[in-house]
């Protein structure tokens, strides 16, 4: 079962991750922020995280820098989830190593159709 | 208005739809038609579905039939739908097309496009591919039976929504730019594809063959011997070996049809011999089947 990891400072949108991962057949850990996110990392690494980019404590850019000086041989897949649909914006996270993007509010068949483009459905 | 349309008005716009497209609505699906019409019927300030049916037969031609079969069709599509198979196509697919080619020319053909995700997705493919298609004409004719919905592909316009749908990161960068709150597809992409609406069982704007044809998601809707209908549709403009694509869960089996499964690919079908476009019973043979 593929495991992913959602970091988010929101409980509502965790939650609402969590029931629509889970319906998908993964299986879900919860962080806070990027710090508590790169911890549960290095404990047990995700095959994909669900990474929010305005956070406080960590950032998600913050977070995705950490983890690529990891240089890991297999990183986790990163689809990092906004509200913000500008260009740039989009293009700064795939430069920081981000692997998809969805937009907030998101549903089940996005979520799903973008699990399915970094190939852990 | 009441939630449920009654039988007969229900019957009358099933009908309409069946006579205008070879859709059929199942018993279990036609609580929906009553919402579905909502809209057109607000816009046009018209109380009931039975003021609906009436406006239509004073102009049975009119553009009110065709917008009310239009907002009773199930356009849903999304870019890279079932991304399974557009890796197939990919991987699979358009390499043996590739090899087996005698002259540097691609045709493909999507049939029941929607608003053209479909028919982009494809280009996007091939622009991806690179130069193993460097040299090649590559023609994409994407059709449906909605006026509305080619309008809105030919336009390439989609909203955030559309895009989360399947589209990758990468081809949202490299294809589209934002106006608004909605994406604009570039122009290179659009003249890869052309449009026009089209009835698949009387396609009158199609011509030639093809070496590849979708028709995912259309067949479904479709009573037995309509499905056969299209099959012969189908099968009248592909030549031996063009490649037929179905929607997931879509079969042919039991439709007499001249695509057979390629065993090794999922939801994709070949045409065989006999389909040889040569014959001169080609279309004769295959007129609609009632
Ligand atoms: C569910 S959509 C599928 C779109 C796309 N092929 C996909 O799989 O994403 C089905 C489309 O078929 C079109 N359609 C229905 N009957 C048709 C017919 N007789 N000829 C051509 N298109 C038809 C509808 O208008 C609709 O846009």
């Amino acid at each position: 079962m593929p495991h992913c990891l959602v970091v988010d400072d929101s409980k509502v949108i965790r939650k609402v991750a969590r029931h629509i991962l889970e319906s998908l057949h993964l299986q879900v850990d919860e962080a806070g922020d990027g710090r508590e996110a790169l911890e549960m990392c290095d404990a047990s690494m995700p095959d994909v995280v669900l990474l929010d980019w305005n956070m406080p404590i960590m950032s998600g850019l913050d977070f995705l820098k950490e983890l690529s000086r990891r240089n890991l041989a297999h990183p986790p897949k990163v689809i990092f989830c906004t509200t913000e649909n500008g260009v740039d914006y989009i293009r700064a996270a795939v430069d920081a190593g981000a692997d998809e993007y969805v937009m907030k509010p998101f549903d089940r068949d996005t979520l799903e159709s973008k699990l399915q483009i970094v190939g852990v459905l | 208005m009441t939630a449920a349309a009654p039988h007969h008005t229900a019957e009358k716009l099933c009908r309409l739809l069946s006579d205008m497209t070879g859709q059929t609505v199942s018993e279990g699906r036609r609580w929906r038609i009553e919402s579905s019409l909502r809209p057109l019927l607000r816009a046009r300030g018209l109380t009931s579905l039975d003021a609906l049916i009436a406006a239509i037969e004073r102009d049975p031609g009119g553009p009110l039939a065709a917008q009310a079969v239009d907002a009773m069709l199930n356009h849903e599509s999304s870019f890279f739908r079932d991304i399974g198979v557009f890796r197939t196509i990919e991987q699979s697919v358009l390499p043996r097309i590739r090899d087996a080619a005698r002259e540097k020319l691609l045709r493909i053909w999507c049939a029941g496009a929607s608003t053209g995700q479909e028919a982009y997705s494809l280009a996007m493919m091939l622009k991806r591919m690179g130069p193993m298609w460097d040299d090649w004409r590559i023609s994409i004719h994407a059709t449906d039976v909605s006026p509305a919905a080619i309008e809105t592909a030919r336009r390439g316009r989609y909203t955030q929504m559309d895009m989360q749908r399947g589209l990758p990161i990468n081809e949202l960068l490299r294809w589209f730019t934002a106006v608004g709150d909605d994406w604009q597809l570039s122009d290179e992409i659009r003249e890869m594809v052309s449009f026009s609406a089209d009835n698949l069982l009387d396609p009158r704007r199609v011509s030639g063959l093809f070496d590849l044809i979708l028709c995912r998601n259309v067949l479904f809707y479709f009573p037995e011997e309509t499905k056969r209908a299209a099959c012969a549709r189908l099968a009248a403009f592909a030549r031996p070996g063009t490649y037929l694509v179905l929607g997931a869960g879509e079969m042919l089996t039991g439709l007499g049809s001249r695509f057979v499964s390629c065993r090794d690919l999922n939801c994709i079908y070949i045409a065989d011999r006999r389909s040889d476009p040569t014959r001169p019973d080609r279309y004769a043979s295959e007129t609609l089947a009632s």
